[in-house]
């Protein structure tokens, strides 16, 4: 199991799109650190909050940084078959959590170097830890819907596709909800963690958790019955 | 060992696997021989845990795979997927490095896998297999694509692992190999068993139909007479050379004696061998 993980997770780095995903999320990060006046610990009107920033930087482009990368961690292998060297020696629940777990640590890592970078930059090693539990549980769930999209599909392109269109969709519709509520896109986004954003509480956290355990069983169920 | 009961697979409405009974025994090199789309694959998927059997029961203990050799991990050059796989598979590195060394691709490890030819995939794809201490292995084709001496070594280290007590299962399309190395052969024909056993057996069944060959000088004329003789099917024939199968009420040596009667030409005649692919392609 270890070495699948180690494999997936690896291979994420070694592509060009992760590059310019530290690119982007390093510049973004370098930019909130520079401006102390926007970007504050403790905001007032017209403020913004320092972690919430680089959080909702990450919680909005998570699943589409994720579904690019990791969009064909499943459908990919089935896609080319090479699924069938480890199927014989590991279990599916091994498959899977190791697989499940690259997308998680490499999303943990892409923070870490993240709130890093501004924390380094700031001097200021005050963390939010209720901000960053949230952070960390909507990655468990950005991991559980990227494993249970890739288990769907055969094919890599399509399952890519898919995550990418989720990734934009989900944002989009926070946004829309966010200037006028509306009830459909409410109980949409109740689906999902920005469903459960404001207030960031502990309540919350369990929630988005939830989501992801019960996204991690049906993803889970679909793959260790997947003929490959 | 590994044992097939009543196994059948179904893919949507299309019914691939029928009945299936068979066992892979310690010790013995155990082939499935068929034609394209018969249902070997689909056996070793079942085996490998591809595929889950609509019904029956796939009973087997631990199992190393050599699955097609065109599917591998393309970005990754032989000597990482050589590493990945024996550390998956819990096996000793230097031992691949040795299979390595001996199918003569260790110069090649380190490049991609997608730069290698097809005979270089059969070959790194057979030595993850080899590796590992494994109840049964595996082998879909193993030398298709790959040059003789390879090919002679492959099969050369397939045995040893049946004399170490191993379960063995092969498939392939050369029937000579098979027929030379199998202990133990199950013919697929359209999802089912038809003949199994081991080559005398199914020599031996074969040749209760009583091939024979008759050479002549005048095959036109005896193959007339011979088409009268209601005991006898003409298998083939050339202008030299006429096969036939005959029927267990007569005797060979009163048909020969009837196409002497006849004055026909008859230089010479003996019993056909059967050979393996004579056996498995058989129209039926």
């Amino acid at each position: 199991m270890w070495q699948i993980f180690k494999k997936d997770f690896l291979d994420a780095f070694k592509t060009k799109k992760n590059i310019f995903v530290y690119i982007v999320f390093t510049g973004m990060a370098y930019v909130i650190a520079k401006n102390k006046e926007t970007f504050v610990v403790n905001p007032d009107a017209g403020q913004f909050p320092l972690f919430g920033s680089v959080d909702v930087m990450l919680l909005i482009f998570g699943l589409l940084i994720a579904g690019a990368l990791f969009g064909g961690i499943v459908s990919g292998e089935v896609d080319r078959q090479t699924i069938r060297f480890i199927v014989p020696y590991v279990s599916r629940v091994k498959i899977y959590a190791a697989k499940f777990l690259a997308i998680f640590v490499y999303l943990v890592l892409l923070s870490v170097v993240t709130f890093g970078f501004v924390l380094v930059y700031r001097q200021k090693f005050d963390l939010p830890w209720l901000d960053i539990s949230m952070l960390f549980v909507t990655f468990l769930y950005v991991a559980a819907l990227l494993m249970l999209i890739s288990s769907l599909f055969n094919q890599e392109k399509l399952s890519i596709f898919t995550a990418a269109i989720v990734g934009i969709v989900l944002p989009v519709l926070a946004l829309i909800n966010a200037i006028q509520s509306n009830n459909i896109i409410n109980f949409i986004l109740k689906l999902t963690p920005f469903g459960y954003l404001e207030p960031a509480n502990w309540g919350s956290i369990l929630s988005v958790f939830a989501l992801s355990v019960g996204l991690t069983v049906i993803g889970g169920l679909i793959f260790s019955r997947k003929e490959v | 060992m590994i044992e097939l009961k009543h196994v059948n697979k179904r893919f949507k409405n299309k019914v691939v696997l029928d009945d299936i009974n068979l066992k892979i025994a310690d010790g013995k090199i155990t082939a499935i021989v068929g034609p394209n789309g018969a249902g070997k694959s689909t056996i070793i998927g079942l085996i490998s845990g591809y595929f889950r059997p609509t019904s029956g029961e796939v009973a087997h203990g631990t199992v190393s795979v050599m699955p097609d050799a065109d599917n591998l991990y393309a970005q990754m050059t032989g000597k990482a997927f050589l590493k990945y796989m024996c550390k998956i598979k819990k096996a000793d590195y230097k031992d691949a490095l040795h299979i390595a060394d001996v199918l003569e691709i260790s110069n090649d490890l380190n490049k991609k896998m997608s730069t290698y030819s097809f005979g270089m995939k059969k070959k790194i794809s057979f030595v993850q297999a080899y590796v590992g201490d494994f109840d049964t292995y595996i082998f879909d084709e193993p030398t298709s694509g790959v040059d003789v001496p390879s090919a002679k070594v492959m099969l050369g280290l397939v045995m040893q692992l049946a004399k170490q007590g191993k379960g063995v299962l092969l498939t392939s399309h050369n029937m000579t190999e098979l027929e030379t190395n199998s202990d133990y052969l199950y013919i697929l024909r359209n999802g089912k068993i038809d003949q199994s056993g081991t080559m005398q057996d199914l020599e031996a069944d074969s040749l209760a139909q009583n091939h024979y060959v008759f050479t002549t000088d005048d095959a036109g004329n005896l193959v007339t007479f011979l088409t009268e003789v209601p005991q006898v099917d003409i298998v083939s024939k050339t202008d030299g050379q006429v096969v036939i199968a005959l029927s267990d009420d007569m005797a060979i040596e009163d048909l020969v004696m009837k196409i002497l009667t006849q004055h026909l030409s008859l230089t010479g005649f003996w019993r056909d061998h059967q050979h393996l692919a004579d056996i498995a392609f058989a129209d039926k």
